[in-house]
């Protein structure tokens, strides 16, 4: 997956579609941000159809990342630069 | 010297359609008759295979990686007057709704393959402007809506 594989993820969900991913973020966390898709997270850029969730669990960013031939996955990363980034940048929604 | 002509960008979803490859080499002629710039962006093996189509580069002059091509579009440092965005699958929807947020031109989605109307439908629930018809192997039924979009498009900006 790109540049993502550099990083240490878990994934919560496999070859989903977006909207399911968004689903699953806004049902299961209790803090999600809203971001604008082209969202920089690390070294990746967030594609999606708007509302694109990010979700907050800790030190955890959750967020969607698609690839054209295998559809979206709802991945999990501990990154506390990048919860930080998006308690300041992202649009809360809950 | 200045290039003054029209900045067209394509934006290949995965090749497994067949369709995909000649619709995407036919989009590109239009936009080049028409007076465009244009820019094939996909994955490896997308690109792998309208180059393959084209050898000797009659068609093809610019191609950039999928990816690399998101993060310019979101950095502003690639833009588009268009951006024709395949699509085939759920993924390409979000393709789309992503190229229509990021550049400062049209993004309108050619959707094509077995899912071609729930697809359709999940862009007009999206807001996203579209043309589909249900072509897997024979690109025949979305040709003529190509044909006309694309000059709509070329209409709009002569």
């Amino acid at each position: 997956m790109g540049c993502i594989e550099q990083l240490k993820y878990e994934i919560l969900l496999s070859k989903a579609r977006f909207k399911e991913c968004s689903t699953f973020i806004s049902s299961n966390y209790d803090e999600y941000y809203q971001v604008q898709p082209g969202y920089r997270m690390m070294n990746v850029f967030i594609i999606g159809v708007p509302p694109i969730y990010v979700a907050v669990d800790g030190d955890n960013i959750i967020f969607p990342y698609t690839k054209p031939c295998h559809g979206t996955f709802l991945l999990t990363i501990e990154s506390p630069e990048e919860v930080e980034k998006i308690k300041t940048t992202g649009e809360l929604v809950k | 010297m200045n290039d003054e002509r029209k900045k067209a960008l394509l934006m290949l979803g995965c090749p497994e359609v067949p369709v995909q490859t000649s619709l995407a080499i036919y989009t590109l002629d239009l936009l080049v008759k028409s007076g465009a710039r244009v820019t094939i962006a996909g994955n490896n093996a997308a690109l792998g295979l309208v180059r393959t189509a084209d050898p000797a580069g009659h068609y093809i002059k610019d191609t950039a990686d999928l990816d690399a091509t998101i993060g310019g579009l979101a950095e502003k440092k690639v833009d588009a007057d268009i951006c024709y965005v395949f699509i085939h699958n759920d993924a390409g929807v979000s393709y789309l709704a992503t190229a229509a947020a990021l550049i400062s031109g049209e993004a309108v989605g050619i959707i094509f393959g077995n899912d071609a109307m729930a697809l359709a439908q999940q862009c007009d629930d999206a807001g996203l402007k579209h043309i589909w018809a249900r072509a897997v192997h024979n690109p025949k039924p979305i040709i003529s809506k190509v044909n006309m979009e694309v000059e709509r498009w070329a209409a709009s900006n002569s």
